[in-house]
């Protein structure tokens, strides 16, 4: 059987395969707690066959941790190889006399790598690239976030700027006079209607031409004053 | 005496052949490679390349 296990693990290159197996008996035993003991020891007076022991009896530790993380199958192979590198930080940085049993210790730094791991994809995924697709066109071509931002840079910042503009003149309308705002919605087709001159404007509300003149000079010079206070106040 | 081995290995990192280093399951790291690894945070770009690597360990123990 493990020999099956092997040759589909190499044919598929699928290493997660193991996990399901690591309870097989082929594969290095936990040390006693004797065994364990007499390694970090030897270990510690500088046995490199001891520290490589140490290692691969914990490498259970690794698939158990690793299995606890895997949502997705593809995700299992990288969790085991960065659990045994959390593995290998652990018992090089083990010191028994700290009371900490090696296991717990290198569970703790076999978790700790997957996380930071973890933290560091959910960093990543979060930025975007230009020839990401978003989409299709109606003719089922691909769009990218190139395609929509074919405009030069400025003139978004600049249709940007206008659009918050065009937002703070209309939330200072209303605190203008009602003459006031009557003749500025006229003359500027505000919201969405058609400019008038002066004279149309004066013809209709029954005043002079030099009347609503001197009515669109206030209301606009108030309104500027008021939208570079507003500015001001938000700076 | 740590980490010696009395025969040169390639090493499954940097694929160069030393003799000291660790041995997992039959894969030799060498030192300099295992330091690499012990002293390198998971954002670093040499990281993946390390995750891949160890994969051949556990191919090797289930073979």
């Amino acid at each position: 059987m493990p020999g099956v296990i092997a040759l589909l693990a190499f044919l598929l290159k699928d290493v997660s395969l193991f996990v399901s197996h690591v309870k097989n008996h082929t594969f290095p035993q936990p040390l006693s707690a004797e065994q364990e003991a007499e390694f970090i020891r030897r270990m510690e007076n500088g046995d490199g066959e001891a520290r490589n022991l140490l290692i691969e009896h914990n490498l259970r530790l690794v698939a158990h941790v690793a299995k606890k993380f895997t949502t997705r199958q593809e995700d299992a192979d990288d969790f085991i190889s960065i659990g045994t590198i959390g593995l290998i930080k652990a018992v090089e940085s083990y010191h028994s006399g700290k009371g900490t049993k090696l296991a717990t210790y290198a569970a703790r730094c076999i978790e700790n790598e997957i996380l930071m791991h973890l933290r560091s994809v959910k960093r990543h995924r979060k930025d975007a690239y230009l020839s990401d697709p978003i989409g299709t066109d109606k003719d089922g071509n691909e769009l990218t976030i190139a395609d929509l931002l074919g405009s030069d840079p400025d003139a978004v910042v600049d249709h940007v700027d206008l659009t918050w503009e065009k937002q703070k003149m209309f939330e200072l309308m209303p605190t203008l006079p009602e003459r006031e705002r009557e003749v500025l919605c006229k003359r500027y087709g505000l919201p969405y209607g058609e400019e008038r001159t002066q004279r149309e404007i004066a013809q209709e509300l029954g005043i002079s031409r030099s009347y609503v003149s001197r009515i669109e000079h206030r209301a606009l010079t108030k309104l500027h004053e008021r939208m570079r206070g507003s500015k001001t106040r938000i700076e | 005496m740590r980490n010696h081995w009395p025969s040169e290995t390639e090493c499954i990192i940097c694929g160069m052949t030393r003799s000291a280093g660790i041995r997992i399951c039959g894969e030799f790291i060498c030192i300099d490679c295992e330091q690499a690894i012990v002293h390198t945070e998971v954002g670093d770009p040499r990281y993946s390349l390390y995750v891949e690597c160890m994969k051949r360990i556990w191919l090797s123990a289930l073979s």
